[in-house]
């Protein structure tokens, strides 16, 4: 399935109370694969909530191929969703609730290739509150699969699958990309991101602070840390410098702390210093490289012109 | 059309496989219809008549009054809510849901009110305008059900409910005559009292105007608050 359909959120606003979940909350996505990252609490569950009307935004539009997003309006048809807290009734069988969806959408898929596609052939007579979390998940994405839609939104689609359940849902979803369809994706998980994204935004407070693609974050991801107490270390910061002038050098308690991109460069110039011990090399995690993307921009957004 | 016929599919299947659900539904207006021995000593049509609306309005009290306001925040529903179908579309689904399980539910007290009797004296043409009869008064305190529950806070429900459902088949005919008093100028009014007001004329094979507004004036009702209701939930329980 080929389209030219966009998805856009612009300058959405939503609270709940005095939270803002939402806040300006601008994007724009075209056909593709985009991972939202964010920690939890970003506000990547909400705009997907406004997207698919299970929420209505207190201000801003958003737009499913140019038409405002209302609650089961014409824009739901064309897209497919799987919620993160998605339950469903104890006593419902797992192909009930797909047949359901199905009846939705004007050229579903066969419910029983669906479910073989996501790997719930064998429970397909089993009643919802039988499963496991994974398999529920599993029939979250079948729910978001069957109606055929040029649109589709995960929310944490890979939460509770197991090691081979992950690589079958990462199968699914580069199919639905290389199809020509906007799918977005809300993922902890640093694998999906690299091994998915055509497109990564990083959410933080509420806001889109960063739209890059994904080669952009291995290269930051690319950044070590270097760790050793400073104790007897002399003269070790010239030295960093020297071999990185982009190192940033940082000291706490005590320890000194090198982000570098050339951390064995780094590392073995300060071998060569005097009382200069116990080194160690860390790679960021992801929500250490979101929290650095985050702030980056922030710093660039607020710095004066 | 598809979209209803598959809400209220999955709505049966839902509840028909709850027998918490099911059973009390089932079983209390046969109770009282057999329990108390006036009704099988001297058989009558219009009491099976009082019992059968009975039990269709417990059915649509607690399927919706009780069940919406309690489960309208659970996820599924809210899922369920972004799906595109209309709002109207999702009302008569759940309307037509409650008028199939207030069918299933009427069946072990025509069980019990044929034995006894109580069906010999109608008439084909009699039972024809009856069952229309159950099936207006259905939809209208079906619209009722579905305009409590969606403006009725959850953890009220079940005594709210409560509340409404005992005094109205009293005040409506639906255990026998309402005793002469106050309650006799009220009775025709109420959205009970019109139902069984109605079922007796039909009953009789007779046109019954007032009745027939009354209800259909308390239909409107119900319809509109049922709409605002559901509309009031999209915008302030999911918001």
């Amino acid at each position: 399935m080929r389209n030219e359909l966009s998805v856009a959120w612009r300058d959405v606003r939503k609270s709940f109370g005095r939270r803002a979940a939402l806040d300006r909350f601008t994007l724009e996505a075209g056909p593709g694969i985009h991972c939202l990252l964010g920690d939890n609490g970003a506000g990547k569950s909400t705009a997907f909530a406004v997207l698919t009307g299970a929420r209505r935004p207190d201000a801003g539009d958003v737009l499913v191929g140019g038409e405002r997003v209302r609650r089961g309006g014409a824009t739901a048809r064309l897209i497919g969703s799987a919620p993160q807290s998605l339950s469903y009734p104890p006593t419902v069988r797992v192909r009930e609730v797909v047949d359901y969806v199905a009846a939705h959408y004007a050229a579903p898929a066969p419910t029983a290739a669906i479910l073989d596609r996501v790997g719930l052939t064998a429970l397909a007579r089993r009643s919802c509150g039988g499963l496991s979390g994974g398999e529920a998940r599993r029939l979250a994405l079948a729910c978001a699969l069957v109606g055929d839609t040029p649109v589709v939104v995960l929310d944490e689609p890979s939460a509770g699958l197991d090691r081979s359940g992950q690589g079958e849902l990462r199968e699914i979803i580069r199919g639905l990309g290389s199809a020509g369809r906007i799918v977005l994706l809300a993922s902890h998980d640093l694998a999906d991101v690299e091994a998915l994204a055509d497109r990564v935004w990083v959410v933080a407070a509420g806001r889109v602070v960063l739209g890059t693609d994904p080669d952009d974050i291995t290269r930051r991801l690319g950044t070590r840390r270097i760790r050793f107490p400073i104790a007897r270390a002399v003269g070790w910061k010239p030295v960093a410098v020297r071999v990185d002038p982009e190192a940033v050098v940082s000291e706490a308690a005590g320890t000194a702390i090198i982000s570098t991109t050339r951390a064995d460069a780094v590392a073995r110039e300060l071998l060569g210093v005097d009382g200069l011990a116990d080194l160690t090399i860390e790679r960021p995690t992801l929500g250490e490289a979101i929290d650095q993307l985050a702030l980056a921009t922030r710093d660039a957004t607020d710095a004066p012109a | 059309m598809t979209v209803i016929i598959a809400t209220v599919r999955l709505q049966v299947i839902e509840l028909v496989r709850l027998p918490a659900f099911l059973l009390p539904l089932a079983a209390f207006p046969t109770m009282l219809y057999v329990l108390l021995p006036a009704n099988l000593a001297r058989p009558s049509l219009l009491t099976l008549l009082g019992y059968l609306a009975f039990a269709i309005l417990g059915t649509m009290m607690f399927q919706f009054g009780v069940g919406i306001a309690t489960g309208r925040n659970d996820p599924w529903t809210i899922y369920t809510q972004t799906l595109p179908t209309r709002a109207v579309q999702r009302i008569v689904a759940l309307v037509g849901a409650g008028i199939a399980f207030s069918a299933l539910f009427c069946v072990p007290l025509v069980v019990a009110g044929s034995a006894s009797g109580a069906l010999r004296a109608a008439t084909p043409g009699a039972i024809a305008l009856i069952i229309l009869a159950l099936l207006l008064g259905a939809v209208v305190h079906g619209l009722f059900g579905l305009s409590l529950g969606f403006w009725l806070p959850a953890r009220g429900a079940v005594g709210i409910t409560n509340l409404v459902y005992f005094p109205l088949s009293y005040v409506g005919g639906l255990f026998g005559p309402v005793a002469p008093g106050p309650l006799t100028e009220i009775h025709p009014w109420t959205p009970t009292g019109g139902w069984m007001d109605l079922l007796h004329a039909s009953a009789s094979g007779e046109f019954a105007g007032r009745p027939m507004l009354v209800l259909a004036g308390y239909a409107a009702a119900f319809g509109a608050a049922t709409l605002v209701g559901y509309l009031r939930v999209e915008r302030t329980v999911y918001a």
